[in-house]
């Protein structure tokens, strides 16, 4: 099963897709280019995927957004990463609009851009806080 | 004319503070608007500066009522990265737990819902029945709530003969007093008058908006970590899935109550193979965590609860994610609440049974 669909990731992504593995309890996780995320999320949603949350995680010298979805029984953990003097990923809440609050919060707590998102204030965070907190390096 | 109530930060109908602004129509509700975010505490970044065994305590503190289900999403995937499997024995010491706590965040929901619509004969009622549930965790952890049950690698206390027959009492006399409430719910006049038809949420919605837990089985949208995604002993003992498809307030209501039934049923199955399981180690020693990433998910009382957990080989995480139940389904509030009058807003709030600490961290 998770080998099926990890073929199916290759056929769709080609060169793009760039490291994948499979963890214990068919966690899967997944890592493309930046920008070919919104493909994958679309595939995602026509083999009606469940979007648990969004993740934000400093790499040192890039960002990196994990999309954590379930495709039963696979738990995928979908990854793309933008360096950090330009953080830019696009938005996925067009196709899944629970991600938009997500994405906020990558936005105020990681400094992530994340391109045209239809609602860019902060989420937890104080209107005038300028700082970054969850980054790390 | 267009009106704006606000509700919260603080305010008589929420337990916690956040804030709702209302545009309404004379009575009738337009637009919502929604900012969370007062309770935020900076757990996620507090847990990468403790040891894992130090951030099991840690977020456990997130919530207090569903105190079980964030160290046991944590030290789950905790124990995927590590590479060690639990004992039998701990898988089933942790369900009976986290079916308790079921029952007794259910109770609690229940009559909170009861004093929301202004019935607080019912609400005294049903949380003297939670009082049983509430005694028999203090019996068996040590604590009403924060249990500090779980380590990594298993649980850290055993429940042994002794405390079987009082287990079951309670779990007896819990099952009746519930298929009171159930009547009770299904059978008053002002109950049924505040519940029916009201915060109607379609199953469309609740699949788009990605809702999790009772809120999204109650729409026909049927996600149960417990089914989806087997954790503990879920897949040894037989319960049923509760799906309803209505979607209004009283259909949320019915699921947790019918849930609280199917929690008895796990309980009584879980003391059985206790019984049948021969006494020996309740956890497995981890000695280091390796470098690596891993997900757990858990099936709180409100839904499903997340952790993603990153490790890079020291003995503190770099980076832990946390995502509560309240975070997907407070999206689904404004359709919720969308035509319905400024009265029923407290009680569809309630209904998601929100917590908002959790949410905002």
């Amino acid at each position: 099963m998770p080998e099926e669909f990890i073929q199916k990731l290759k056929n769709l992504l080609g060169k793009n897709l760039l490291e994948y593995s499979v963890g214990r309890r068919n966690r899967i996780f997944v890592k493309v280019k930046n920008g070919y995320h919104r493909e994958v999320v679309g595939l995602f949603l026509e083999m009606e995927a469940h979007l648990s949350v969004i993740s934000s995680v400093d790499l040192g010298e890039e960002l990196e957004l994990v999309y954590h979805f379930e495709i039963k029984p696979l738990q995928v953990c979908l990854k793309t990463s933008a360096s950090k003097a330009k953080p830019t990923i696009e938005t996925i809440s067009d196709i899944y609009p629970s991600a938009a609050w997500y994405e906020r919060e990558a936005m105020e707590m990681m400094g992530i851009d994340i391109a045209n998102h239809p609602d860019p204030r902060h989420l937890f965070l104080p209107d005038d806080y300028t700082e970054f907190p969850l980054r790390r390096y | 004319m267009d009106m704006i109530v606000q509700i919260g930060p603080q305010h008589l109908a929420l337990a916690e503070p956040e804030r709702f602004k209302i545009h309404t129509e004379g009575e009738k509700v337009v637009d919502v608007e929604m900012a969370v975010g007062y309770n935020h505490r900076g757990i996620e970044k507090l847990a990468e500066r403790k040891t894992f065994e130090q951030d099991i305590l840690l977020v456990e503190r997130i919530c207090g009522i569903c105190s079980m289900s964030h160290p046991v999403a944590f030290t789950q995937a905790v124990e995927d990265i590590a590479g060690v499997d639990i004992p039998e024995r701990a898988n089933h010491l942790r369900m009976i737990i986290a079916e308790l706590e079921r029952i007794h965040s259910h109770l609690l929901w229940a009559g909170i819902a009861a004093e929301i619509i202004g019935i607080e004969t019912l609400f005294m009622y049903i949380w003297k029945d939670r009082e049983f549930v509430l005694d028999q965790l203090e019996i068996i952890t040590g604590n009403r709530n924060h249990y500090a049950w779980n380590t990594i690698g298993g649980c850290r206390k055993d429940i042994t003969e002794e405390h079987f027959p009082g287990l079951l009492t309670a779990i007896e006399v819990v099952e009746r007093r519930t298929e009171f409430y159930i009547d009770s719910f299904l059978r008053n006049r002002t109950i049924k008058a505040r519940l029916i038809g009201t915060g109607v949420l379609p199953k469309e919605d609740a699949r788009r908006l990605c809702t999790v837990g009772p809120t999204a089985r109650a729409s026909g949208y049927a996600v149960d970590v417990r089914k989806d995604d087997p954790h503990l002993a879920y897949n040894k003992v037989e319960w049923e899935e509760i799906v309803l498809d209505e979607g209004d307030n009283m259909t949320r209501a019915k699921v947790r109550l019918l849930e609280i039934l199917e929690s008895a049923k796990i309980i009584r199955q879980a003391i059985q193979a206790l019984k049948e399981l021969p006494e020996g180690d309740i956890a497995v020693p981890v000695k280091e965590v390796p470098p690596g990433e891993s997900v757990g998910r858990y099936e709180a009382p409100r839904g499903e609860v997340f952790h993603y957990v990153k490790s890079n080989g020291t003995f503190y995480p770099e980076r832990l994610k946390v995502r509560a139940p309240t975070y997907a389904n407070i999206q689904a509030v404004p359709i919720m609440l969308l035509g319905d009058t400024l009265a029923d807003v407290p009680i569809s709030l309630a209904s998601i049974d929100p917590c908002f600490c959790c949410t905002d961290r």
